[in-house]
C-alpha cells in the first residue's frame, strides 16, 4: 500500500523532449537512482502547477514525487510499503 | 466508435507501480469512511468485485486484493491527455464519461484503409504513450457502439451492426441493454418481458402505456436503433444541471453539522457555476437518511442564482425538520437546475438589494483567489473543512 509522505528531497532532473525527468533524489542522505518514469501528471493549484511523478528505483522501491512550480521545491509524496 | 478503457484506475495505477501486475488491484477510498470501489482490475473482479460496491465487502469478497484509495487529478489529467489522441482520429470527439467517449470517424477510416487499422493505429499510440489499453465498438449508432465496446474487454474490437445487434442481444435478458437496470428490468418482466427479443416484439404504445416516454426509449433501444449524432465538446448541448453530493463520514444528527455540510456543497456547486458561466433558478437538495431513505426537495427562484449564500440558504429550508435531531444524516447533495449560460452580469431582483450585489462582489473577490492560488486559499466560515 501506499504510504503518504510529505518530505523535501534533493533532486537530479534532466530535461528532454520539452519534459522534466527526475533522474536520482537524496532522502535522508541516501541517492535513490530512478531506473523508470511509469507516470506524470500536473495539476493546477491556482496559476500554479505541481508536477507529479510515479517512479521506480534501481532497487525496485515505488515512490511518488513532487514538484511545486511556487515552492521550487521537491517532495516525496508516496512511497510504496508491503 | 465507442471507446473505453480499460479498467481505468486500475490500469493507471498498475502502469505506476508495475509489481502490481497480475494482482488484484482496487480502487476506492478509506473503508472507515464508508467509501465504495470506484472501479478493480479484471483479476479483482475474478472474486465478484464491482464498482459501486462498499469497499467493507469488497475486502470480504477480496482480502488479499490490493486496495489504493486513488489519485482523481491523476485520471483526470490522463483524461485529458486521452482526448487528445481521440482528436488525431476524428474531428469530432464527445467525452462521454471520465473514461469513455465517441469519435465519429465517418469518412476518417479511409485515411488507414479501414476501421480495423483506425483503431489499430489509435490502440498503439494510446499504449506507447499511456500505457494503457482500450476496448472499441464500431457500430451505425451510439447506443450499438457503446454495447459493442463491452463485448470484448479487454483490449478488444467489436464491429456490430443492427443484424450482429440481434443475433448477439436478442437471446439475452433486457438489463443487458444499456441503460436498462434491476428495477426496469423487474417491472419489464411482470408484464413477460424477459429477453432483448421480446421486448423488440412489443410495440411503442404498449411500453408506452406502461413506462410513459421511458417506454418509447425502451422500445427503439430493443431495436438496436438511436442517436448517430456526435457532439464535440464546442457543440456539446448546454448543461442541464450541476450537483456535488457527499457521503458523511458518520451519520450526523446535529443540524449545524448538516448545515455546515450544506454550505460547503452550495460553495462547490456555484464555484462550478461560475467558471462555466451559468447560472440556473431551480435549486435541489438530496437527503439519504441512516435507513437509507433518500428524499429529493426543490424550489424554483425568480431569479436564475450562481451565489453560494442564495444556493445556501434556498437548500437549507429546503431540508425537512425532521432530519437531524430525529433521523440521522448519511448523505447530503445540492444540485442546481434549469440552467441557463450567463449574459452580462447577474441580474439584480426587482428591488434594488445592495446586499446581493456585495454578495456578487465577494464571490468575484473569492473566484480570484483561488484562481491564483488553488481552491483551498479561502472557504466560507463555516462551511465543512
Amino acid at each position: 500500500m501506499y504510504q503518504d509522505m510529505d518530505e523535501q528531497i534533493e533532486v537530479v532532473a534532466v530535461f528532454e523532449s520539452h519534459k522534466m525527468k527526475p533522474a536520482r533524489f537524496r532522502w535522508n542522505g541516501r541517492v535513490y537512482k530512478i531506473s523508470e518514469v511509469t507516470g506524470d501528471w500536473n495539476t493546477n493549484v491556482g496559476a500554479y502547477k505541481v508536477h507529479h511523478f510515479a517512479v521506480v528505483d534501481t532497487s525496485s522501491n515505488f515512490f511518488q514525487l513532487t514538484y511545486d512550480e511556487r515552492q521550487t521545491s521537491w517532495m516525496i509524496s508516496k512511497i510504496w510499503v508491503e | 466508435m465507442h471507446v473505453d478503457m480499460d479498467a481505468f484506475f486500475a490500469a493507471i495505477e498498475i502502469r505506476n507501480a508495475p509489481h502490481l501486475r497480475g494482482k488484484p488491484v482496487i480502487i476506492g477510498g478509506d473503508a472507515r469512511f464508508r467509501s465504495v470501489v470506484s472501479t478493480c482490475s479484471y483479476e479483482a473482479r475474478k472474486y465478484s468485485v464491482k464498482s459501486g460496491m462498499s469497499i467493507a465487502q469488497a475486502k470480504r469478497l477480496c482480502p488479499d486484493g490490493v486496495y489504493i484509495s486513488g489519485n482523481l487529478s491523476e485520471y483526470v489529467y490522463t483524461a485529458a491527455l486521452l482526448q487528445r489522441i481521440f482528436e488525431n482520429y476524428s474531428p469530432v470527439v464527445e467525452p462521454f464519461s471520465v473514461d469513455e467517449a465517441f469519435l465519429d470517424i465517418t469518412g476518417c477510416h479511409r485515411i488507414y484503409g479501414t476501421a480495423e487499422n483506425l483503431v489499430k493505429e489509435m490502440k498503439k499510440e494510446i499504449e506507447g504513450k499511456l500505457g494503457l489499453t482500450c476496448s472499441v465498438g464500431i457500430s451505425p449508432n451510439k447506443l450499438l457502439a457503446k454495447m459493442a465496446s463491452g463485448e470484448n474487454k479487454p483490449n478488444g474490437l467489436t464491429i456490430m451492426d443492427r443484424d450482429d445487434f440481434k443475433r448477439i442481444f436478442y437471446p439475452r435478458p433486457v438489463n443487458s441493454l444499456w441503460g436498462v437496470g434491476e428495477s426496469t428490468k423487474n417491472a419489464l418482466n411482470k408484464i413477460g418481458i424477459f429477453t432483448v427479443r421480446d421486448m423488440a416484439a412489443r410495440n411503442q404504445e404498449e411500453l408506452k402505456k406502461y413506462f410513459g416516454e421511458n417506454g418509447v426509449g425502451l422500445s427503439v433501444i430493443s431495436r438496436g436503433q438511436g442517436n448517430t449524432e456526435v457532439f464535440s465538446y464546442d457543440n456539446r448541448p448546454l448543461d442541464k444541471s450541476m450537483s456535488h453530493e457527499t457521503t458523511l463520514i458518520a451519520d450526523i444528527s446535529e443540524i449545524e453539522k448538516i448545515y455546515s455540510t450544506l454550505l460547503w456543497l452550495s460553495d462547490k456547486v456555484a464555484r462550478r457555476l461560475r467558471i462555466d458561466n451559468y447560472h440556473g433558478r431551480t435549486i435541489s437538495v438530496k437527503v439519504r437518511s441512516s435507513d437509507f431513505k433518500t428524499i429529493t426537495r426543490d424550489k424554483t427562484l425568480t431569479c436564475p442564482t450562481d451565489q453560494c449564500m442564495v444556493i445556501f440558504e434556498t437548500a437549507r429550508k429546503l431540508i425537512p425538520r425532521e432530519y437531524g435531531p430525529k433521523e440521522k444524516v448519511r448523505l447530503l447533495g445540492v444540485r442546481v437546475s434549469n440552467l441557463e449560460k450567463k449574459r452580462g452580469e447577474n441580474q439584480l431582483a426587482l428591488m434594488e438589494d445592495f446586499s446581493h450585489e456585495k454578495m456578487i462582489k465577494n464571490s468575484k473577490t473569492i473566484d480570484i483567489l483561488r484562481d491564483r492560488f488553488g481552491e483551498s486559499v479561502i472557504s466560507y466560515a463555516g462551511a465543512k473543512l
